[in-house]
């Protein structure tokens, strides 16, 4: 077997080990995870000019599963297992002070969603993508609903309905160019397929379910509840984890169908990306609550993901530069400010953006946190964020194709939302914020250190950007 | 290995110090002083090593590939080396000041933090070989002052602060553009004498004159260019060291150094005369001259007739360059420094009267002159620095602008530079009278616990800078003063033997 495969089956078998009442047997399979996958990610990564195929059962595509190590996959594995890997750290001690029974879930359940979305990078089958989305999503929602409350298990149970729509339009999609070309292997049927009437079909059917799936506007109204009820730990994963996957394989099928996708599908998901920009950010900047603000902002960012695929028809090497940059950035940036807020919200400060004042007083770690992943989510300087902006801008002129200008509009925007957290964290104290500043045990300084690495990591993301390119370019 | 990574060095002699000093418990007055001087003599030391480097014709520079073909370029030309002198060595006193002045406030271990970050953008901004990375650190520049700016945490701090973000983010995405479209159409964007677009000109003159225009304004709002400035008064919430500091050598004067670069090392002075961009910049820099001191007379606020003041002050720069001549120039680049030197010294004595007795407006100013005489006398040298009274620096810059006014033929530019010499005394003359001659009002009580006039590390900074602003007029003729430098830049620009 290849390293693809044990990267998604080994959480899949160590995920009931961590079942085991105890603390060291919640972290040891996830630390065991987390150093092979760093094993093999680091041992492959050498060899991305050759992307390694795997046939699973021993049968050759089209009938066997092909799972694929090329370096599409394996950046967006290794970010996604060093993010999951932390936040799975920031639970671990957050946990501590939480009554919740529900919680011991959280460590057998994450270390599925981490091998299910694995696979979702390094499958190149379209039918295998579906049983992953399908798992992918079981774990999020079992996740999710840990927190208990009203409010979650209904935000659950939309997230849940919506999940399942888009799932079924992807799968009827499947159905079609499985009738029609009889093969489910992404690299064949992009070189087999035809541009004809049952492929846009299908090709849109499949995007449609993706998309909702990503909660691409208008099909968001499930995300900013679940993102924003979720024990923070799920919020972050959530956020920087779970709609990566299913954005992740639109790329993928954007890159397959290269030759038969024509504009007007692209534009048109721009344009659907636009709005998400818009709508997502208007809600976040007058949202009252933190964790409210951080959800419509994932909202908005992932709406500033798809405007930048039409730019993959007329200069696709650089936009899909940008591509990975945004979606690497917004991984590390958004996970740590979710991180930063639970850590607020429980030792500083309430709910809501007016309690903030005093935390840069109370937490200079919380606000370092805050600054950092900021910063890269406004796509300021000198952050990975920004390089993708940058990136994204070089393609809008080097394409001619100047709406992309628009997309500074998000620029804007996201520095107004943003501003509004940071800035009420430097007013002065408020009187009546009274929660005690407990002694700083080591359970909290390791809390408040993860969010912090994490904005360490989206900023320092930015100075590898030659690096990802060329990577990129052996693909 | 020194010598290869020098700039890099200097840059990090204030960012590793400001990292550590976030992680300082509050009450760690004694390590935070000693990493901030520590830090500042380090950069300083550096900087005099560089200097001599340079001038024994080493040629220092770094690159790193942060995007395939985005360079960030370290360079150490003539004017990297003169941004980089003024700051280390105005940081140096400022951090003294900032440290007394300081002593009974809050945050402290925030504040000197990004106080150091302050620094760090400043220095990369005059190392900046190319406008990639001058954008890179014009951009930190804005995201570390914020926290200073709202320093005090006050809802006017915050209104200050929200007015600040959203001038300098809009300042921030137009230049932001025009970078990137500058970098696609000439493919190409190092920072060279005589510009690197004069010749691919012509090819595009629409595009090349949109992108200047938005570089222009996205550098003039932080340069305060009429009718960008409105976030300068606003800001003067900041505690006195971030206002001295803002205004002498990073924010505002990074916008003015950034235009400086655009002209001479983007377009080239020539290519920007021939198609009239110049005179666009001559135009609005005369009119923020005079509106800038105009507004200056109807200010109370000390605080704020000096940040009026620089709104016209800093546009003498910008007025320079715009002048087509070397001796235009060579006015231009010299008041970057003497424009620095003085201001600093006038918001440093403005702190030093509202930290002691608590005095903030003009009109309460009355016999403080007999309080606090070393002060005043700072003051009194400042504020006659910029009225151009010689033999302070001041005047060495008037002189020189005047001189290329006529050179350019531009005779009514020495309108606009009389028009505003008699408007600084017009709002700097009373404030001396008030502050020599009026009577101490005894109801005002001094704040501070002191034998002395004030504290003695708010007092000797003061007085250092004023001392350095007649010593920079005094011995300009001589070599390696500052005005040995704008002229070599001068010749060089323009070709001259």
């Amino acid at each position: 077997m290849n390293s693809a495969a044990y990267l998604i089956l080994v959480p899949m078998l160590l995920a009931p080990l961590s079942l085991i009442p105890g603390q060291i047997s919640k972290l040891v399979p996830s630390a065991l995870y987390v150093g092979f996958g760093g094993f093999v990610l680091f041992q492959n990564v050498g060899q991305v000019s050759a992307p390694e195929a795997l046939f699973m059962g021993g049968w050759d595509a089209p009938l066997g599963i092909a799972l694929k190590m090329d370096s599409l996959a394996i950046l967006f594995s290794a970010a996604s297992i060093l993010t999951w890997a932390l936040i799975v750290l920031h639970g671990h001690v957050f946990s501590r002070e939480e009554k919740n029974p529900n919680l011991r879930f959280f460590w057998p359940l994450s270390l599925m969603l981490i091998g299910s979305l694995q696979a979702i990078f390094f499958s190149q089958d379209i039918f295998n993508l579906y049983v992953t989305l399908e798992l992918t999503t079981l774990c999020a929602v079992g996740l999710l609903v840990l927190q208990g409350g009203r409010t979650v298990y209904t935000a659950a149970f939309n997230y849940l309905v919506s999940a399942y729509v888009g799932s079924m339009s992807y799968l009827m999609g499947v159905g079609i160019l499985y009738l029609e070309y009889g093969m489910l292997d992404l690299v064949l049927l992009g070189e087999t397929a035809e541009a004809g009437k049952s492929l846009y079909v299908a090709l849109a059917l499949m995007i449609f379910g993706l998309a909702v799936k990503t909660a691409l506007f208008p099909f968001h109204f499930w995300l900013p509840p679940a993102h924003a009820n979720a024990w923070p730990p799920v919020s972050a994963m959530l956020s920087a984890l779970v709609v990566k996957g299913s954005f992740l394989i639109i790329i993928r099928l954007l890159l397959g169908f290269y030759e038969h996708v024509s504009w007007p599908f692209l534009n048109l998901l721009g344009l659907m990306g636009g709005g998400a920009i818009l709508y997502g950010s208007i809600h976040a900047i007058f949202h009252p609550d933190i964790k409210g603000v951080i959800a419509y902002s994932t909202v908005s960012q992932i709406g500033f993901m798809f405007l930048m695929l039409p730019l993959m028809d007329s200069v696709p090497e650089i936009a899909l530069l940008a591509l990975v940059l945004f979606t690497l950035a917004h991984m590390f940036a958004k996970a740590g400010l979710f991180l930063a807020a639970g850590n607020i919200i429980r030792w500083h400060a309430g709910k809501k953006i007016d309690s903030l004042k005093g935390v840069s007083n109370r937490s200079m770690a919380s606000m370092l946190a805050v600054g950092l992943t900021v910063l890269s989510l406004a796509g300021l300087p000198i952050s990975m964020g920004f390089a993708g902006k940058w990136t994204f801008l070089q393609a809008v002129f080097e394409s001619g194709e100047w709406w992309g200008i628009l997309g500074l509009l998000s620029t804007f925007l996201s520095i107004a939302y943003l501003y509004r957290i940071f800035s009420a964290m430097m007013e002065r104290p408020a009187a009546e914020n009274n929660k005690p500043v407990a002694p700083p045990d080591v359970t909290r300084c390791i809390a408040e250190a993860i969010p912090v690495i994490l904005g360490i990591l989206a900023i320092c993301g930015g100075f590898a950007g030659t690096y990802i390119a060329f990577v990129l370019g052996g693909a | 290995m020194l010598y290869d990574y020098l700039l890099t060095w200097i840059i990090l002699s204030s960012l590793v110090p400001g990292i550590m000093i976030f992680f300082l418990p509050e009450k760690s007055v004694r390590t935070r002083s000693v990493l901030n001087i520590f830090g500042s003599l380090v950069k300083m030391s550096l900087v005099i090593v560089l200097l001599v480097q340079v001038y024994q014709g080493a040629n220092i520079y770094q690159s790193y590939e942060l995007l395939p073909g985005i360079q960030i370029e370290l360079v150490s030309d003539l004017f990297s080396l003169i941004l980089a002198v003024l700051s280390s060595i105005l940081w140096f006193f400022t951090t003294f000041y900032a440290i007394g002045y300081l002593e009974h406030h809050h945050s402290r271990s925030r504040f000197f933090g990004f106080f150091s970050l302050v620094v760090t953008a400043t220095m990369g901004i005059s190392f900046a070989g190319n406008l990639f990375t001058f954008l890179l650190f014009f951009e930190m520049l804005t995201i570390v002052t914020y926290p200073l700016v709202v320093h005090n945490g006050t809802q006017e701090a915050r209104k200050g602060g929200q007015v600040y973000i959203a001038y300098t983010s809009l300042g921030g995405v137009l230049f932001l553009t025009g970078t990137v479209w500058m970098y696609v159409l000439a493919g190409n964007q190092t920072f060279a004498a005589g510009g690197f677009v004069a010749e691919d000109f012509a090819n595009h003159p629409m595009e090349y004159s949109i992108i200047f225009i938005m570089l222009i304004c996205g550098l003039g709002v932080k340069g305060a260019l009429f009718p960008l400035h409105g976030w300068l008064p606003r800001a003067m919430v900041a505690p006195a060291p971030v206002s001295a500091l803002l205004h002498a050598v990073a924010v505002v004067k990074a916008g003015a150094f950034g235009i400086v670069r655009v002209v001479y090392d983007v377009f080239g002075v020539e290519t920007a005369q021939a198609h009239g961009l110049l005179e666009i910049l001559l135009y609005m820099a005369s009119f923020t001259v005079v509106y800038g001191s105009v507004m200056a007379l109807f200010q109370d606020n000390l605080k704020k007739r000096l940040a009026y003041s620089t709104v016209s002050q800093v546009s003498y720069i910008m007025l320079g360059v715009a002048l087509f001549g070397p001796l235009g120039t060579i006015g231009g680049v010299i008041h970057l420094v003497n424009q620095g030197i003085m201001k600093i010294t006038l918001f440093f004595c403005a702190g030093s009267f509202a930290e002691t007795y608590g005095i903030k407006y003009v009109s309460k100013m009355d016999g403080i002159g007999k309080k606090m005489p070393l002060t005043m006398l700072a003051f009194t040298i400042g504020a006659f620095g910029m009225m151009g009274v010689p033999p302070i620096a001041g005047f060495i810059s008037k002189w020189y602008l005047g001189m290329g006014a006529v050179e350019s033929g531009m005779t009514w530019v020495i309108g606009v530079l009389i028009a505003s010499t008699l408007l600084n005394a017009a709002y700097f003359l009373p404030i001396l009278y008030r502050g020599w001659f009026g009577t101490f009002d005894a109801s005002i009580s001094k704040k501070l616990d002191t034998p002395h006039e004030t504290l003695r590390l708010i007092l000797w900074p003061t007085v250092s800078v004023a001392v350095i602003s007649l010593l920079a007029g005094l011995f300009a003729s001589l070599d390696y003063s500052p005005l040995y430098f704008a002229k070599i830049i001068g010749m060089l620009e323009y070709g001259a033997p």
